[in-house]
């Protein structure tokens, strides 16, 4: 026979568990907090991200760490400015949160902002002058990285040489101040710059052939993009007779592939920055911007240059290979 | 009575189902203007494994061109780690994929993935790392792309053995009537790395190729691991090597590293894969010959199944699926 005081006791303990079931299943007794996830689209200038990497492996841990979804955008033709504001607006209309642009042209986009896409924050990369014009910045000083490769070129070849400045077909913000930056620094040394256009297939092979051909005095290269850094020291890399002609190629870039040409001594020496916090920064200041929060500056990272035992020092060496 | 009151109730609950069904349909058409494909890649430093992304992208683009329908790839790499790519495959149900494509870290561990992706109802076009039978068979919406690895030792035996019938000086270089071989092979837990070793050999053996083996080892498909292991056995085997068989292009162009350095042109080496570094050495000359598979051919499968899947349709018959679920990409001989 159950007593009153053991039926009373059955039914607190009822209600302890259905409780502590509704407290454990339910969101009835402890709400808990929504984690809102902020949707941010990163729009390159390029149609690869081969030059991406380190960029990435910073933009993908800051997503993990501050909720962000983001998508990585690349056009379908090398830096076509209409691509990059169509992309833009599409995806505005597909309601994205902030976006991180790195611009074909800033001048186009900050117009683009002041009319059309107003209403989404933006970040933009590898351009100083955005801050409060339209939004946030995370870069370089492209333009002080260039004057500081010259003068490291110069310093090492004297201003006798002529320097050849390698480049694409097309250009965008950055190329063109990274060359201002070379170029000042060139013309205030009295030294010769000659711009030589990358052919869509042959790269540079007819340009050095010909360098090869004359048997003069080797030449100094500069390449204004990764790209032509790439194509460049390619043609050098399996060949004696084309690199004979050459006295150092130059250039910017923290690609693996660029890193070991590097390595290999292709490549003479790189003008770098730190990608990998570029990615981790512009992530955080878009979903900052997306939360209300949004700092109209720019954030400019240091530039350094490196030649190959500079590789193996542990400053350089977790800047360039990050873990994440 | 009764019974007319019963039809009518019958035929307005008809209407109804077929109406929001109908809704359903055209809500999913609707929704399907933009697709969201989750990869995730074993490790993001193997050479086939960016040819075949690079070419995914590629194809993503021109998709996306061709058809206005907006494709997001993301594409995550898990660094030789299960775990990682666990929570990544976690992460890309959580945000919303339609469909996931694996390149499993290991393939003995896929029930997790496919445990994760059943609960979620998201389709698996795994590749290049086959999943054992028993998790590829534990739903109908898993798929696998890769080559066929028989046909690709098959392959690359018949380089080595078509160069012996056409010269065998060129392969028997110090005229003992043997050829001298070793063997770079690649993960020991990887199914195209066991069949690969057995078939190639296997295949010299009944082409009547006099070989003798002289070392074998594990570098794990990576080049700078089969450079150090060619080091070592041509420091340690001061006889001849006139044959390197690598299970794949990057691990002997590790081996032609090696010989490089030490001034040997003579020594054939053959390879499996036709990456872009293996085929230029091709070209060069420094390596014998590859079996290339189609990475065009093999990232178009891939896509092709991801948004068939994710449009919620049957995979299209141009793909011939082994057992419903097994895709094989053509691959060819390159010498």
């Amino acid at each position: 026979m159950i007593t009153k005081k053991e039926k009373y006791l059955c039914a607190i303990y009822g209600l302890a568990l259905i409780f502590l079931f509704l407290a454990s299943s339910t969101d009835l007794i402890i709400k808990e907090r929504a984690v809102e996830v902020y949707p941010v689209s990163v729009i390159i200038e390029g149609t690869s991200d081969e030059n991406y990497v380190n960029f990435r492996k910073g933009m993908d841990q800051a997503a993990m760490e501050l909720n962000a979804d983001v998508s990585f955008i690349t056009l379908y033709d090398e830096n076509s400015r209409s691509q990059q504001i169509q992309l833009m607006e599409r995806e505005k209309e597909d309601g994205v949160k902030a976006m991180i642009v790195m611009p074909v042209d800033a001048d186009e986009i900050r117009a683009a902002v002041s009319q059309s896409l107003a209403a989404v924050p933006l970040v933009f990369l590898g351009d100083q002058s955005a801050a409060g014009q339209g939004g946030a910045g995370v870069t370089a000083d492209y333009f002080s990285m260039g004057q500081q490769l010259a003068a490291r070129i110069l310093e090492r070849h004297g201003t006798k040489l002529p320097v050849y400045l390698l480049q694409g077909e097309t250009g965008n913000t950055v190329v063109s101040r990274f060359e201002a930056g070379i170029s000042s620094e060139l013309k205030a040394r009295g030294c010769e710059a000659v711009p030589v256009v990358r052919d869509p297939e042959e790269g540079f092979r007819m340009f050095l052939e010909q360098l090869a051909e004359e048997n003069g005095e080797p030449a100094v290269l500069a390449a204004l993009d990764s790209q032509s850094l790439k194509a460049a020291a390619d043609l050098l890399d399996g060949s004696r007779e084309l690199s004979a002609a050459v006295a150092g190629l130059y250039g910017r870039g923290t690609s693996v592939q660029i890193l070991n040409y590097l390595d290999e001594g292709v490549i003479a020496g790189l003008a770098v920055t730190d990608d990998f916090s570029a990615g981790y920064l512009s992530v955080k200041a878009a979903v900052e911007a997306a939360a209300g929060r949004q700092k109209k500056e720019s954030l400019v990272l240091d530039s350094f240059y490196i030649e190959k035992e500079d590789l193996r020092s542990p400053e350089y060496e977790k800047m360039l290979y990050p873990i994440e | 009575m009764n019974r007319l009151r019963a039809v009518w109730l019958a035929v307005v609950l008809a209407l109804t189902l077929m109406l929001s069904s109908g809704c359903e349909q055209a809500k999913q058409q609707e929704e399907k203007q933009s697709l969201r494909i989750g990869v995730s890649l074993y490790r993001g430093d193997d050479t086939f494994i960016n040819n075949i992304r690079a070419e995914l992208e590629k194809t993503a683009k021109a998709y996306e061109q061709e058809t206005g329908v907006k494709i997001k790839l993301d594409v995550q790499e898990a660094r030789g780690n299960q775990n990682t790519q666990n929570n990544q495959v976690e992460r890309f149900i959580s945000l919303g994929c339609d469909v996931l494509c694996v390149n499993m870290v290991d393939r003995t561990g896929a029930s997790a993935i496919i445990e994760k992706a059943m609960t979620a109802g998201v389709p698996v076009i795994f590749f290049n790392r086959q999943p054992v039978d028993e998790d590829m068979d534990r739903w109908d919406q898993l798929y696998y792309v890769g080559v066929d690895p028989k046909e690709s030792a098959l392959l690359q035996g018949k380089i080595v053995v078509d160069l012996y019938r056409e010269n065998p000086e060129a392969l028997d270089l110090n005229g003992d009537g043997r050829i001298s071989y070793v063997l770079l092979e690649g993960e020991p837990n990887h199914q195209d790395s066991m069949i690969r070793t057995e078939w190639s050999v296997q295949t010299l053996k009944d082409g009547g190729l006099p070989i003798e083996k002289i070392a074998g080892g594990i570098a794990n498909w990576e080049r700078s691991q089969a450079s150090a292991m060619m080091e070592q056995w041509l420091e340690k085997y001061p006889g001849p090597v006139e044959l390197v068989i690598s299970n794949n292009d990057d691990m002997a162009l590790g081996a032609i590293d090696t010989l490089d350095r030490k001034g040997i042109t003579s020594v054939c080496v053959v390879g499996i894969d036709g990456t872009a570094p293996g085929l230029e050495a091709v070209k060069a000359g420094k390596m014998c010959g590859t079996v290339s598979s189609d990475k065009e051919q093999y990232a178009r499968a891939i896509f092709s199944m991801a948004v068939d899947k994710a449009m919620g349709q049957d995979i299209r018959p141009e793909l011939e699926l082994e057992n419903g679920k097994y895709y094989r990409c053509p691959q060819a001989i390159i010498r």
